[in-house]
């Protein structure tokens, strides 16, 4: 069966790298989902590595912004990483970083 | 509380529907269709010294793209598209939320800028706790001076098209209506000339796909303007929609696809082009 995405966990201590291989659509919300849920209760950091995703549409996006503020709430801090030059524009275009900035400033972190 | 539980109103779906449910939620969203249809599709501002056109199909049967029209009392008209996150009834039923708050906004406030806050302070709440977002492009079209004022929350920037030279308009940045609350939106003012067009449109236009799943693409939709020729803005809008599906050869598609194009007319006041696009990078 092909699996349109894949998501790679890897535990540093207290930190989580969590990369997206594939497809952030609403066909894959709840590989997504799964991932998000196995994180540790203890975490500090947690980063989002994008560099082998190839597509994301509005409710991937939209799971991303419901990440940071589920962070904000919870304590941890997030960074993305590996996000390619399309990518960047629209997460840049929609507002994402400054959400990040806004509510990681607020948290201090 | 869960990730997934936190998406849960996203993910949501009915399941096993008996055969009388199953026929009444069809008839249902038939109903919801035409009224989604008849709102989009009403009578389109008839301009002084230009044209404008929209429309929106969807890709499911009913979809969550939007696109208005405001007349202003100064004479100006107020444009808007948006693009609610997500797809089906979920996000049909956030575009007429966020008809509402523009048509209220739009009657309130003096700019496209001021437009997208008061959008942005009527609908954070909602959108923060149904974990959604709604990406929106405003601009105001002064037919006397052919100026465009606008302003953006997180939505692809509208292309200028002047002769065979097409690009996005002048960059203006801004967070998505539910993304942050108390935002203000900066605003860029560009000079238009006779026969410029602006061609406003959602993603679901070049991230529409082929049996191959390869995209339109933005390079194919600007190909496609290239070749306007002066038409109206009617036959443009026929154009793209026969470009894409030429390309899609019937393929269902993942997202609503929805289009606005502004022409100016012949007939400007005086206008100096000190502001034009054409002239920033």
């Amino acid at each position: 069966m092909h699996v349109s995405l894949l998501v790679d966990i890897q535990h540093q201590g207290t930190r989580v790298i969590l990369k997206v291989k594939g497809i952030m659509d609403i066909t894959t919300l709840d590989i997504f989902s799964e991932a998000i849920d196995q994180l540790p209760e203890n975490l500090s950091r947690l980063t989002l590595d994008f560099g082998d995703m190839e597509f994301i549409d509005s409710t991937g996006i939209g799971a991303i912004i419901e990440l940071i503020y589920m962070a904000n709430e919870m304590g941890f801090s997030i960074d993305l990483q590996g996000i390619d030059e399309q990518t960047n524009q629209i997460f840049e275009i929609v507002g994402l970083y400054q959400i990040l900035e806004a509510l990681q400033k607020e948290e201090g972190r | 509380m869960k990730f997934r539980d936190r998406l849960s109103l996203r993910l949501h779906q009915v399941t096993d529907p008996s055969t009388s449910e199953d026929l009444t939620l069809k008839r249902e969203i038939h109903l919801a269709r035409n009224i989604q249809t008849t709102l989009l599709n009403g009578e389109k501002p008839k301009l002084r010294n230009g044209e404008v056109t929209g429309s929106s199909i969807p890709a499911r049967l009913i979809g969550g793209d939007y696109y208005d029209f405001y007349p202003l009392s100064n004479g100006k008209i107020r444009i808007v598209i948006g693009d609610v996150m997500g797809k089906g009834i979920p996000a049909a039923m956030l575009m007429i939320l966020t008809r509402g708050a523009f048509r209220s906004a739009a009657e309130s406030t003096i700019s496209p800028g001021e437009t997208l806050t008061a959008m942005n302070n009527a609908l954070y709440k909602d959108l923060r706790s149904l974990r959604s977002f709604v990406t929106v492009f405003c601009a105001d079209w002064d037919p006397c001076t052919f100026l465009l004022t606008y302003a953006n929350a997180g939505h692809h920037l509208p292309l200028f098209i002047r002769e065979d030279t097409v690009k996005p308009l002048p960059k203006v940045s801004g967070v998505m209506l539910g993304g942050l609350p108390n935002q203000t939106y900066e605003e860029m003012t560009i000079q238009m000339k006779s026969n410029d067009y602006i061609y406003f449109y959602t993603d679901g236009i070049v991230e529409s796909e082929n049996i191959e799943g390869e995209q339109f693409t933005l390079e194919r939709l600007i190909a496609v303007l290239q070749k306007h020729e002066g038409r109206s803005v009617h036959e443009i809008q026929q154009m793209t929609i026969e470009a894409i599906q030429q390309f899609t050869k019937g393929t269902q598609q993942k997202d609503d696809i929805t289009m606005v194009i502004l022409k100016a007319g012949e007939n400007a006041a005086d206008i100096t082009g000190i502001h034009s696009p054409m002239n920033q990078e």
